[in-house]
């Protein structure tokens, strides 16, 4: 097997570590602000109950 | 009948059992999901990390992935794994760059939909506009994209179990819509976890099979590293097989690399996923191991069709080569083994109704969240019945063209693909990192983006020589990336206010 039809093979196993190396310095927010925007003076149909 | 239960009892069994597990999860969630509509469409933002991980995983890869382009590298060879790498940079990008960002995001604006995000998002006179035919853009592009799983679903069982196509076709749509309609988004997560784990096995169990069947890994190779097997066009194929570009331009790979690929930044069922994600460490784990789950798999999967050849005489290949959808059920017949083909079919199925119920849902929401309700607005308790109302009248539209496809179905999967992608993105992109992007850069890219990739498909692709291989994804994305720019910074004005922003944009 040449060199580019084998590197897409180890090619993914390098992007799964380089992305977990990075994905663990990252800050990762996703604190839940719910609702927090007011969108009253719209058209906001909101199908939330 | 005896004989037929003799014959198949192994691969009866286990997916019996498999779609009941379905059918159990669906009624179990049934009570928590019709709460309320954030617990139906959203399961109410408090799924864990690995849930949500091995739901992406199992909603973007599906039964095409792997049985089609599984049967694909048959005919074009292990380079056809460059598409799985493409695949896995656009899992990685969509888990990187939207994930926390649009988690973040819809939960402040009390997002349910990926149509009433862009709504909220943009908020002005315009965003309903984009609402509605962000939502009519999910309505008929997902129509095709169902009917192609449900045909490959119907076909597996045809060939491996001897059920008539139209009866496969009808359990495999009427179970999945009794678990998504009484279950919701809950059902949905939680069986999607569960096919995503038996996915990933059969992947790794798919892969086994040439090797053991010829003896090893050396004599695999020794077998397709130079084949007298003939290529679609009938000359030896002889070291195309592990040859890059031989036997298939680095350009089409690139095709479909990016319109499939794409989907995961842009296609509602797998960006819907991240709405549901209950905190950062959920969110951190599904970061990491999406990519994992998915990048395993496709590094078994997307070259196993070269690797068949090594089970095959030249006349089977002559066959297969022009009938790659069915190698895999080939090496299943060939290998001969009922529990390891239960095993695999069970995975098979788990891939197709993965993939189905999660756009299932997605319909029934859009119809009924984002056009319904929009002109005509509901109370909140008639939400759901709608939704599930809507959700049926959708499956039997789905299982009429199912037992009548259309000619070129699999590749209108790929194009419905490339139209997500290109009208989709630039909104959501925008939406989420750039705060000068304008409703009207929104719409004028999403209407954009359809009528380039419909133009090129239709009417360049394949009319002028030289651009077959150029897939209309690439095009399409570029231009209606370029309109959103260009139109955003021509309406400056139509900024959405400063408060609305500060909030968006804290994290």
């Amino acid at each position: 097997m040449d060199f580019l039809t084998s590197f897409p093979y180890w090619g993914i196993i390098v992007i799964i570590l380089l992305n977990a190396w990075l994905v663990s310095r990252m800050n990762i927010v996703v604190d839940d602000h719910q609702g927090e925007t007011n969108n009253e003076n719209e058209e906001k149909p909101s199908i939330n109950d | 009948m005896t004989d037929y239960l003799i014959q198949y009892w192994p691969i009866i069994i286990l997916t019996v059992i498999y779609l009941f597990i379905c059918l159990g999860i669906g009624w179990y969630f049934k009570l928590k999901a019709s709460r309320g509509v954030s617990e139906y469409y959203l399961a109410k933002r408090e799924i864990p990390g690995w849930v949500i991980s091995l739901a992406f995983f199992s909603t973007f890869a599906s039964s095409n992935t792997y049985i089609g382009q599984a049967g694909q590298a048959f005919k074009y060879g292990l380079s056809w794994a460059w598409v799985g790498f493409f695949w896995a940079i656009f899992c990685v990008i969509s888990w990187l760059v939207l994930g926390p960002k649009m988690r973040f995001q819809t939960a402040v604006l009390n997002s349910n939909t990926i149509p009433d995000y862009f709504q909220f998002r943009y908020k002005s006179d315009l965003s309903r506009t984009i609402r509605l035919l962000s939502a009519f853009v999910i309505l008929f592009a997902t129509m095709w994209y169902m009917v192609g799983i449900a045909k490959g679903s119907a076909h597996v069982i045809q060939s491996v179990m001897d059920i008539p196509y139209e009866w496969g076709a009808i359990v495999i749509v009427g179970v999945t819509f009794l678990y998504t309609s009484w279950g919701g988004m809950y059902s949905v997560l939680w069986t999607d976890a569960i096919q995503g784990i038996m996915m990933f096995a059969v992947a790794i169990i798919m892969v086994m099979i040439p090797f053991i069947y010829v003896g090893g890994v050396g004599n695999l190779f020794e077998i397709i590293e130079n084949t007298s097997h003939p290529d679609v066009n009938g000359a030896p194929i002889g070291n195309g097989l592990v040859s890059f570009g031989m036997l298939v331009s680095f350009f089409y790979i690139l095709g479909i690399g990016l319109a499939v690929g794409m989907k995961q930044i842009a296609e509602p069922r797998c960006l819907i996923r991240f709405y549901s994600v209950d905190n950062a460490k959920s969110m951190r784990f599904a970061m990491i191991w999406t990519p994992v789950f998915l990048g395993i798999s496709l590094i078994c999967v997307m070259g196993l069709g070269a690797l068949v050849h090594g089970m095959t005489t030249p006349e089977e290949a002559a066959f297969l080569v022009n009938n790659t959808d069915q190698v895999v059920g080939f090496m299943l017949q060939k290998f001969d083994n009922r529990l390891v083909s239960g095993v695999v079919i069970a995975g098979l199925f788990a891939a197709g109704m993965s993939s189905l119920a999660s756009v299932m849902l997605i319909v029934g929401t859009a119809f009924i969240g984002d056009i319904w309700h929009v002109i005509k607005p509901l109370k909140p308790n008639q939400v759901i019945l709608s939704t599930k109302l809507a959700m049926f009248v959708y499956c039997l539209i789905v299982l009429l063209f199912t037992l009548n496809p259309p000619a070129g179905i699999v590749e209108l999967t790929a194009f419905s693909g490339a139209v997500f992608a290109a009208s989709f993105f630039p909104s959501i992109f925008g939406g989420l990192y750039l705060k000068w992007g304008t409703d009207m850069g929104s719409i004028a890219s999403m209407i954009t983006g359809i009528l380039a990739t419909v133009i090129w498909r239709f009417g360049l692709r394949f009319e002028i020589d030289g651009l077959q291989d150029i897939h209309e994804v690439m095009p399409a994305f570029a231009i209606s990336s370029i309109v959103y720019w260009v139109v955003s910074k021509a309406t400056a004005h139509r900024i959405p206010d400063q408060k609305h922003l500060q909030v968006l944009f804290k994290n």
